[in-house]
């Protein structure tokens, strides 16, 4: 009884874990969903590499650099464009983030979104470098800077629904590691 | 603070795994995005894109359906905006509109006489499969939509993909339930045309931009804006005859199209399912070009009026189906 108790906890901890991911993925999609206002394609955000620059930030062994990869991966797949062009984006993105984590992370809302402006805008410069290589001339320059500042202004919205999952996962943690306690 | 995954240059460092794994995630990145430098259909993930496309479906059709409400809502208040005096331009496209279409059947009667004298092979009437675009698929980088039909419901690679109003692209690849269309715009898009009014072959080539460019433009041809341009068929992928677009205003020779059927506004489209027609070279007047300032003279147009952008692309798609 007890053993069913505790893999029915472990299981409850391991999909709160991969929650992060999988809701990035449900960005991807998002992001390539046809959006139109009147006779206008409206660019989307950049919603996946807002899921990932908000777990790097916030609960980074939520999203590992594996994650990382395969959201990458994924849109590069769904959007047709050049396999790898996002997954290497996002990943050196990341890399960066490592490296900011002690500045951003923990600091308040507006220290977040602020890093989120300098994340995005590497993440859009790296992107359009690596398109240029694998396209040729001029990529998407202005589609990009169109994406980059929608991002921006979405980033507070979206940072505030990934605050609540966060804050669902840790009280799913806390009130699983309480009733293991409680078995004990 | 966690302690997780970083390079081993910096602080709070992962584990060697870790850096091993990083090193090996961003080596085949380089190496994927080395290998799909080629055109799409040569691309070593052509099928694994259409089977990723496939899979996600069902939750692209539910996710996009929210957003097409949005689309539908903002399109029709773009539509009430000065509805009256739209409501004047679309009468009056109406007026021109009957006297082309009084035009047409008499033509198309004509055209089954002289066929019947002939004995000229009837053309296959094509088979149309309208779909519905399910994703902007393509992001910053590719001009391509994934649609909501597949080969089970009889598409196939290379067929045309026409908006209510010209083409918009053709079928690069399909899945089983999905298929992406490649937009006229795109970087890789290739398509020989014909000038009507000059009898002029090209290639209209995208680049990514709203207007894609004419290149290899037949010599000696002198192109002016306003210009037709249909499908030429000489790539035995796509159908004679099919519209395209006018020739935009040109700043040093770099001329563009003006697509009938814009990019930004496709959402249903039709899928022609036709083989391709195969016309000979020696065949005598098989080109003669087909100046636009003849056939207003047979039309007995009100003064002052212009043939609208969808009244020609209705007479041209008529000739396409022929």
């Amino acid at each position: 009884m007890m053993g069913n108790s505790g893999f029915l906890q472990r299981l409850n901890t391991i999909l709160w874990a991969v929650l992060p991911f999988f809701l990035s993925l449900f960005c991807v999609m998002l992001y390539v969903a046809p959006l139109r206002l009147g006779n206008f394609t409206i660019p989307m955000p950049l919603f996946p590499f807002m899921a990932i620059y908000f777990w790097s930030m916030t609960r980074p062994e939520y999203m590992p650099y594996i994650a990382v990869f395969l959201i990458g991966l994924f849109q590069d797949l769904l959007t047709g464009g050049p396999v790898g062009l996002w997954a290497l984006t996002y990943l050196l993105s990341v890399v960066f983030l490592s490296t900011q984590i002690e500045v951003i992370a923990g600091r308040g809302r507006s220290v977040l979104w602020a890093g989120f402006l300098l994340a995005v805008l590497i993440a859009m410069v790296l992107v359009w470098v690596f398109a240029r290589i694998a396209l040729g001339p001029d990529p998407a320059g202005g589609r990009l800077g169109a994406e980059m500042v929608l991002s921006l202004l979405f980033y507070p919205f979206m940072g505030r629904f990934f605050m609540m999952v966060q804050r669902a996962t840790n009280q799913a943690r806390r009130l699983t590691v309480t009733s293991t306690m409680v078995d004990l | 603070m966690a302690k997780r995954r970083s390079l081993g240059i910096i602080s709070g460092l992962g584990g060697p795994w870790v850096r091993g794994l990083l090193i090996f995630l961003v080596l085949l990145s380089i190496a994927m995005l080395a290998l799909d430098r080629a055109r799409p259909e040569q691309s070593p993930f052509f099928h694994v894109k259409q089977v990723v496309a496939d899979t996600v479906r069902p939750a692209m059709t539910i996710l996009s359906a929210p957003l097409r409400t949005l689309n539908q809502v903002s399109a029709a208040f773009a539509s009430n905006w000065q509805a009256a005096k739209r409501v004047r331009t679309l009468e009056q496209d109406n007026r021109n509109l009957m006297q082309w279409r009084d035009l047409a059947l008499a033509l198309h009667e004509k055209m089954s006489r002289y066929e019947e004298l002939l004995g000229a092979p009837k053309a296959p009437t094509p088979i149309v499969i309208t779909a519905r675009a399910i994703s902007d698929a393509g992001g910053p980088f590719v001009r391509a939509r994934l649609v909501n039909v597949g080969a089970d419901d009889g598409v196939a690679e290379g067929q045309a993909v026409l908006a209510y109003n010209g083409l918009t692209g053709r079928v690069m690849s399909v899945g089983r339930r999905t298929s992406r269309v490649l937009l006229l715009t795109d970087l890789n898009s290739r398509v020989p045309v014909f000038i009507t009014d000059i009898g002029a072959h090209a290639i209209l080539a995208g680049d990514n931009s709203g207007a894609p460019r004419l290149i290899y433009i037949e010599r000696g041809k002198q192109l002016r804006p306003g210009m037709r341009i249909i499908t030429s068929g000489e790539d035995g992928v796509l159908p004679r005859g099919l519209a395209i677009g006018q020739i935009a205003a040109s700043r040093n020779k770099d001329w563009r199209v003006n697509l009938f059927a814009r990019p930004e506004r496709v959402d249903f489209v039709s899928i022609l399912e036709v083989a391709p027609i195969k016309f000979e070279d020696s065949l005598p007047g098989a080109d003669v070009p087909v100046p636009a300032s003849d056939i207003p003279a047979e039309i007995p147009l009100a003064s002052n009026t212009t043939v609208p952008e969808s009244t020609e692309t209705a007479a041209s798609q008529s000739v396409g189906g022929e």
